[in-house]
Order: structure tokens, then sequence, then C-alpha cells
């Protein structure tokens, strides 16, 4: 992936968990919570970059598989 | 369709519409292109499922550990310690203490002459008289100025300063002779 798309997936990424980021705010006192938003925005980031996520069979052999079980039944 | 992942990934206009021209016509840009769309949204589906259980369990543990800080960092100063009725309050010492110079400097004006080295300064210190020492010693080694002196010893202001120039004057007139 070229550096412009890593770029999109990530903001793609935390827009999609930001509701998810702002109801967990709750579990601080308002003080913390731009903190905490911040260090949870930082934990995304870097398991994006770093975490080994399982890996998943490709498209193909998923749609293949598809295939057998239609005609299975 | 019974694949989840698969049903999810197709029901994007744009995917579906180039897996159709795909199986129309394959060509391995085409399935190239489908592979790398479907890598991301694997990727994409994988860490919000991921942090969607993580984020909760992160945020608490991010608030005890600014709960552990603040209770050995209390702010507050009048808040008990934890075993006693000390508060942090109590132990602040006050400014404004009246004897707080005395305790700094330890040497009673009596014994003024105790802070000369030189031997000629030493005996003439030690034969003025009691008041001007203790004026002088406010003045200067203290710090203070004739005006707090003249309140604390409850005389003039103008007392203090005749005082302190007929002192000076001494000494300087005695120094000479020696």
């Amino acid at each position: 992936m070229s550096e412009l798309i890593v770029q999109r997936f990530e903001e793609e990424i935390i827009e999609m968990l930001k509701p998810k980021i702002k109801s967990v705010l709750r579990q601080t006192n308002p003080q913390n919570r731009e903190d905490l938003e911040q260090e949870l925005i930082l934990m995304v980031l870097t398991a994006i970059k770093e975490k080994d996520f399982k890996q998943i069979p490709s498209f193909f052999e998923l749609m293949e598989e598809e295939e057998k079980n239609k005609n299975y039944k | 369709m019974q694949n989840r992942l698969l049903e999810t990934f197709l029901e994007d206009k744009k995917i579906s519409n180039l897996y159709c021209s795909y199986l129309e016509n394959s060509t391995p840009e085409k399935k190239e292109l489908i592979e790398k769309h479907f890598k991301i949204h694997v990727k994409k589906i994988q860490i919000l499922s991921y942090f969607s259980k993580i984020l909760y369990f992160e945020s608490q543990r991010f608030d005890n550990k600014f709960q552990k800080l603040s209770k050995k960092n209390p702010l507050i100063l009048d808040k008990d310690f934890d075993d006693s009725n000390t508060s942090p309050l109590d132990l602040i010492k006050s400014e404004r203490n009246d004897n707080y110079f005395e305790n700094v400097i330890s040497i009673d004006f009596r014994k003024m002459e105790n802070l000369f080295e030189d031997e000629a300064l030493y005996k003439i210190v030690s034969n003025l008289s009691l008041k001007q020492k203790e004026i002088l010693y406010s003045i200067y080694v203290r710090g203070l100025t004739e005006e707090v002196v003249a309140t604390q010893l409850s005389v003039t202001k103008q007392a203090i300063n005749k005082t302190k120039n007929n002192a000076l004057k001494k000494i300087r007139q005695e120094y000479k002779q020696f």
C-alpha cells in the first residue's frame, strides 16, 4: 500500500471508531477525557501499523468455498 | 451468500460492479485489484471488531491509572491524610511568622561582634551599646528597613536613623585610630 492509501485508510478507521471512542470516554472524569481520547487514537494508529492480524484466505479462495457449499446443498 | 465477510464486501456497488465485469471478462489486473480491495476490507473489519472490544477496557485502565496517581499525589490541601487527622495544609510553614528571621540567622544581636573577623572591628563593635547593636543588626544583618525597626522598638523612625548614624560614625572614627 502506498503512503497516501495508508493515510486514507487510517483516517477512515479513525472516523469509523469515533463514535465508539466518544462513548467510551465516559469511563473517566471530564478533566481527563481529552487525554484519553488522544491516547486511544494513538493506540489505534499504532495497532494499524504494527499489529499482525490473522491471515485470511484471499477473496477468490473464499468464493470457491462458497460455490462448493452451494453445490453441496 | 453465507460468508458474512464476502457479503459485506460485495455490498459495495463499486466492488460488485468490478466483480461482475471480472466475471464477464477476466483479466489478471482486475483480479489483482479485487484482491487488493478485499484485503483492505478485511483489515478494516478486523481492526473494527478488535477495537470495539478493546477500547472499553483500555479506557477503564486509563481511568484507574489516573485515580491511583491522584490518590498518591493529592492536589487538595485541606483533605486529610488516609490514617490521621492532619491535612497537608497544616504542614505548610506560615510566612507571617515574626520570628522567622531569628530562626534563620541564629546569632544573637547582643553578640554581634562575633560576626567580624577583623580584630579592630570586633573590639569596636563589642564596645557599642546594646541599643546601637540591636539597630545595626536589624538593619544590616536581618535586612529590615528603618521603618520596620522603628515600629518593632516602638520609637520614631528619626530616632532609629540618628542612632544608626551615630553608631556608624563612632565605628568609622575608632577604626581610623587603629
